[in-house]
């Protein structure tokens, strides 16, 4: 008995090696093709300040601005890159990578304790192939490891759950581990109320346990953290004058239904109309039917669906991406549903006693799981205008292949043809920084209600672009004005198809007819204008 | 009994669930506009591309023209997105990852007599490989002279899109110095797209538009038109069917009664509305156009149908009929047909067929409508259609099998099979573009199908469990699924 228990172990063990190797593959390969995005080279912009002060900051214009949210992200990138040696795009993704390699193995080992090897085998190897998390894994931002800290929160959450009497040991896990959660990426605080509501319902026939000392000590840490984070994000804010409005005032959560810009589908639909969710998302949908009959799946189950609630109605700053964090909750649940449905299946088909019953049985569930293999993957299975019926159309991490914007090569033309008194405007200023070791000038933006920075420490011109403070141009006048001032100013037209969003038509027609495109690349366009 | 009914219910929720998809995935092809099976043409047109390995290139390619062009229409497929320009003018955007990457569209307004620049922007949206552009522009004047336009070695290509560093002029109009650029790069043995976007079927019935010209009543004091026409042709016959309308003012569109909506226009704007989802597939189809238009320029309307045997069927707006508004029309003598309007601007057109329609994707409003109320009907009926199927095959095989399980389980496979053949039979019939195409469509309802037959399988098998409790063999012992009810029972129990 003992023998075949560690066969199996050894079986389950191999089986793990193979996805690993398997998530490993697919996320090594084109880990460092793509230049790094805005997100990604502001964060790597704060690795600096981490290396040099121990805390991560930049300097907008003559201010010196600490990060005040992702706060925990810049540290891993640092790690990493002091470990590697290098500061390149490989090494600041390197974490991504292996959060979300941490993140496949917890799934295996959540679903095999939990629902069986087979769930382990099915879920574990979704991730591993899924277009989605192959993307956020070669992503320096915080998804990957917002979503691996997400998980492990979650774990101690259901390990306190089964507690009668909470310790502290647990209570202390519960606070460290959402900390780093919520350091990662505020927006993982949604899982507190979501929590709340869990341990509501698991433990409604014993609501006394919730009045437990241990409880509140949990309760008042965790506010702890929320509103240290919170205090601190506001009063760092403070000083700043700030123009406009971007995602960083969003800092509490909103009654959605009281707002113009409340899309209580928008999640819903761009989560279950992505083409690499169709089937897999509709099979989970289906797999309500175990919900109700199997009480295991409940508890992933309901973490995914309420918390997508929450963000749908009460962050108003809609993003796919946001969803990602949970993302491990579907999997694992989407994992339990397929096992539970092809145990069901060969079960009844055995009743028959038909081996032509049974074979037909074996194939089709084969089909199934090959199928929801293929369809997590956009490389494998392309549904084009069958899938993403949501808002949003393709987007980069939808798709495998995608390239976004390619900073890198007209960074490198820059630096090669630019000449000593040229000026640069860049639309990108930290990745034109962080490759060309050029620092631009100006940043254009006449689309005035993007958020900018007011410097008054500085006599003129006050108004700094959010990244790295150079002079704003808010209008084709003042555009105007400083290329009549210089023989040659450059100008880093990137990302190009998002150019519309802060400059407006007339001054977009005014560099369509004065200024030269000398490079062009993914999504990017190097302009020169010359006297 | 109860038993019997908790089974029952254990495995219809699973049924209906996998009937809905079903018919969901049904409903769904039958929405799914422009998918349509149209062979396209490409003539000696080939792939071409620069010869180094840039995100992005520039083409240009020229055409000499004589004379106006009365007709023109390009195809054109490219990796990945592009911009096409003709004169130095952006006709087309297409953003290539999102959508089908084949465009097809009338250009002549944009085309002009002497020499024409049709220059393409092309991007890659995804790593590795060049930029590659497969078109073919077909030219034909009032004179019935045809020209062609194809990607050839003879077109130009360059990674920028100046052939210095300044700008003087746009790099897709005629005027501009190519000559620096470098020849395209044929690729040779590389297939060409043979399914177009949403809008080809119309576009192939736009070939005949003679009869798209005003039409109005001849009512006088009479500010509305009412027009009817009555189509012979079921749904299934057709791919897909158009109404194409022009009216100043306002007008609704009813089919077989039912309003499918309404519209507002202007003169300049010929709005292309796919009907073929009102259509029945029962019985001949009636189409109405209740119009309020500027009564002196009319209304120009053309019924167009793509047939699914091949070629295409029109019915211009001078073979519709026109009645009164409040009056029947299937009053025939209150029904006539409507006359030809002369407006002044097509007297003016000396020499030329005043019939022709000159216009270009801006003047085409095309409105895919889905009517959801539809779609859910169709859903609903898809659905009872495949529970149906299952729920019959099932209390046959009760009937038939008695109490011997070899031949309940044969005739239940063999009933079950057959209804995966009726059923894919009748995904087919239900509408020709759920075609083997598709083939993931075809992958998927296949195995659903699969599905569905085991789980009747399932269900009977839970049945006879259940039915085995409740009314045990004569010894006592319960009846056993496949052992129970078979040799162990009839003859034995006796």
């Amino acid at each position: 008995m003992k023998e075949a228990r560690s066969w199996r172990n050894v079986f389950a063990y191999g089986c793990l090696f193979v996805i690993v190797l398997l998530c490993l593959g697919l996320r090594l390969a084109n880990i460092d093709t793509r230049s790094l995005s805005i997100d990604e080279a502001t964060l790597a912009s704060f690795v600096g300040g981490v290396i040099e002060r121990g805390y991560p900051y930049i300097y907008v214009s003559t201010m010196e601005v600490p990060l005040a949210t992702y706060e925990l992200v810049p540290y891993f990138l640092a790690l990493s890159t002091l470990l590697g040696g290098e500061f390149n795009e490989f090494y600041l993704r390197l974490p991504a990578l292996l959060f979300s390699t941490g993140t496949l193995i917890l799934i295996f080992f959540i679903c095999k304790k939990q629902f069986g090897l087979l769930s382990a085998v099915i879920a574990s190897t979704l991730m591993a192939v899924s277009t989605w998390s192959i993307f956020w894994s070669q992503n320096a931002f915080h998804p990957a490891q917002t979503q691996f800290f997400s998980l492990i929160y979650v774990m101690v959450i259901q390990r306190l759950l089964m507690e009668e009497r909470v310790r502290l040991l647990t209570v202390l896990a519960v606070w460290v581990t959402f900390t780093v959660t919520y350091l990662s990426w505020e927006g993982a605080g949604f899982l507190l109320p979501v929590t709340a509501v869990m341990a509501l319902i698991i433990k409604r026939k014993e609501l006394g346990w919730v009045f437990q000392w241990n409880i509140w000590l949990m309760v008042f840490l965790v506010v702890l953290t929320v509103v240290a984070q919170g205090v601190r994000r506001i009063t760092l804010q403070e000083p700043h004058l700030m123009l406009g409005s971007g995602k960083g005032d969003v800092s509490l959560p909103q009654l959605g239904f009281l707002n113009d810009s409340w899309d209580p589908g928008f999640y819903f639909l761009n989560f279950f109309g992505m083409e690499t969710h169709l089937l897999t998302g509709f099979l989970f949908l289906l797999g309500i039917y175990y919900f109700v009959k199997r009480q295991e799946l409940r508890f992933f189950y309901l973490y995914f669906m309420m918390t997508m609630f929450c963000l749908s109605n009460f962050l108003l700053f809609y993003n796919a991406h946001y969803l990602f964090f949970i993302y491990s909750f579907f999997v694992i649940s989407l994992g339990a549903i397929l096992s539970f449905f092809i145990e069901d299946l060969l079960r009844w088909s055995k009743q028959t006693q038909s081996s032509l019953v049974l074979g037909l049985a074996g194939f089709s569930v084969s089909v199934l799981v090959l199928l929801c293999f293929m369809t997590m993957n956009s490389q494998v299975m392309k549904f084009y205008d069958f899938g993403n019926k949501g808002h949003l159309g393709v987007r980069m991490d939808y798709r495998d292949g995608l390239v976004g914007p390619d900073y890198r090569r007209l960074s490198e033309t820059l630096r090669n043809q630019r000449r000593v008194s040229d000026r640069v405007i860049s639309m990108a200023p930290m990745p034109t920084k962080l490759y060309s070791g050029v620092a631009p000038d100006y940043f254009l933006q006449t689309v005035t209600n993007r958020k900018v920075v007011y410097d008054n420490r500085i006599d003129s011109p006050f108004y700094r672009d959010k990244f790295l403070g150079t002079v704003v141009l808010r209008s084709v006048d003042e555009l105007k004005d400083v290329l009549t001032r210089y023989d040659r100013v450059w100008m880093m037209a990137s990302p190009w198809n998002a150019l519309a969003l802060v400059v407006d038509a007339e001054t977009l027609k005014f560099l369509d007819e004065n200024m030269t495109v000398v490079d062009e690349s993914y999504d990017s366009r190097l302009l020169l204008w010359s006297k | 009994m109860k038993n019997l009914i908790g089974s029952l219910k254990s495995v219809s929720l699973t049924v209906l669930c996998f009937a809905a998809l079903l018919s969901y995935m049904s409903t769904t092809a039958l929405q799914i506009k422009g998918e349509q099976q149209t062979a396209l043409s490409w003539g000696e047109a080939g792939w071409v591309s620069a010869s180094n390995e840039q995100p992005v290139s520039y083409f240009v390619g020229h055409l000499v023209l004589s004379h106006q062009p009365s007709k023109a229409i390009l195809q054109i497929a490219a990796t990945d997105s592009y911009d096409v320009y003709i004169n130095g003018t952006k006709i087309v955007h297409k953003n290539a990852p999102s959508v089908n990457p084949l465009w097809v569209g009338a250009v002549e307004k944009a085309l002009k007599p002497g020499v024409n620049a049709i220059g393409i922007r092309v991007e890659k949206k995804v790593w590795g490989g060049e930029p590659r552009l497969l078109l073919s522009l077909g030219v034909e004047d009032f004179n019935g002279l045809k020209r062609t336009l194809v990607t050839n070695e003879n077109w130009k290509v360059s990674n920028i899109p100046v052939n210095a560093f300044r700008k003087t002029v746009h790099w897709a109009h005629p005027s501009f110095d190519s000559s620096v650029w470098q020849r395209a790069r044929v690729l040779v043995g590389e297939s060409t797209p043979q399914y177009g976007d949403s809008l080809i079927s119309g576009i192939d019935g736009w070939g005949n538009l003679d009869g798209f010209r005003p039409v109005w009543h001849a009512h006088p004091g009479q500010e509305q038109a009412h027009l009817s026409v009555t189509t012979p042709f079921l749904r299934s016959e057709l791919y897909n069917a158009w109404l194409m309308i022009r009216c100043e003012g306002n007008y609704k569109v009813s089919i077989n009664g039912r309003r499918t909506g309404d519209y507002i226009g202007d003169t300049d704007q010929v709005k292309l509305i796919n009907v073929y989802q009102y259509l029945s597939a029962k019985k001949e189809n009636t189409l109405e156009v209740f119009a309020d238009c500027e009564n002196r320029k009319g209304i120009s309307l053309q019924f167009m149908a793509k047939k699914s045997a091949g070629g295409t069927l029109t019915i211009p707006g001078i073979e519709w009929l026109v009645a009164r508004p409040g009056i029947d029309m299937s009053k025939q003598p209150e029904a006539q047909h409507p006359y030809y309007l002369v407006l002044p601007e097509m007297e003016s057109r000396s020499g030329r067929p005043a019939s022709r329609l000159i216009f270009d994707r801006d003047s085409v409003d095309v409105v895919d409508e889905i009517n959801y109320v539809l779609v859910i009907v169709r859903w609903l009926q898809g659905m009872l259609l495949w529970v149906s199927l299952v729920v019959v095959s099932v209390s046959i095989v009760f009937n038939l099998s008695k109490d011997n399980p070899m031949a309940s389980q044969s005739v239940n496979i063999t009933l079950a099979l057959g209804s995966m053949l009726v059923g894919l039979f009748c995904m087919m019939a239900l509408d020709i573009r759920v075609a083997a195409e598709f083939v993931f469509n075809f992958y998927v309802i296949a195995f659903i199908v699969l599905m569905l037959f085991l789980l009747e399988i399932i269900l009977v098998v839970q049945l006879r469990a259940s039915r085995d409790a409740h009314f045990p063999a004569e010894n006592g012992a319960p009846l056993r699924p496949g052992s129970g009810m078979g040799s162990n029972s009839t003859e034995e129990n006796a």
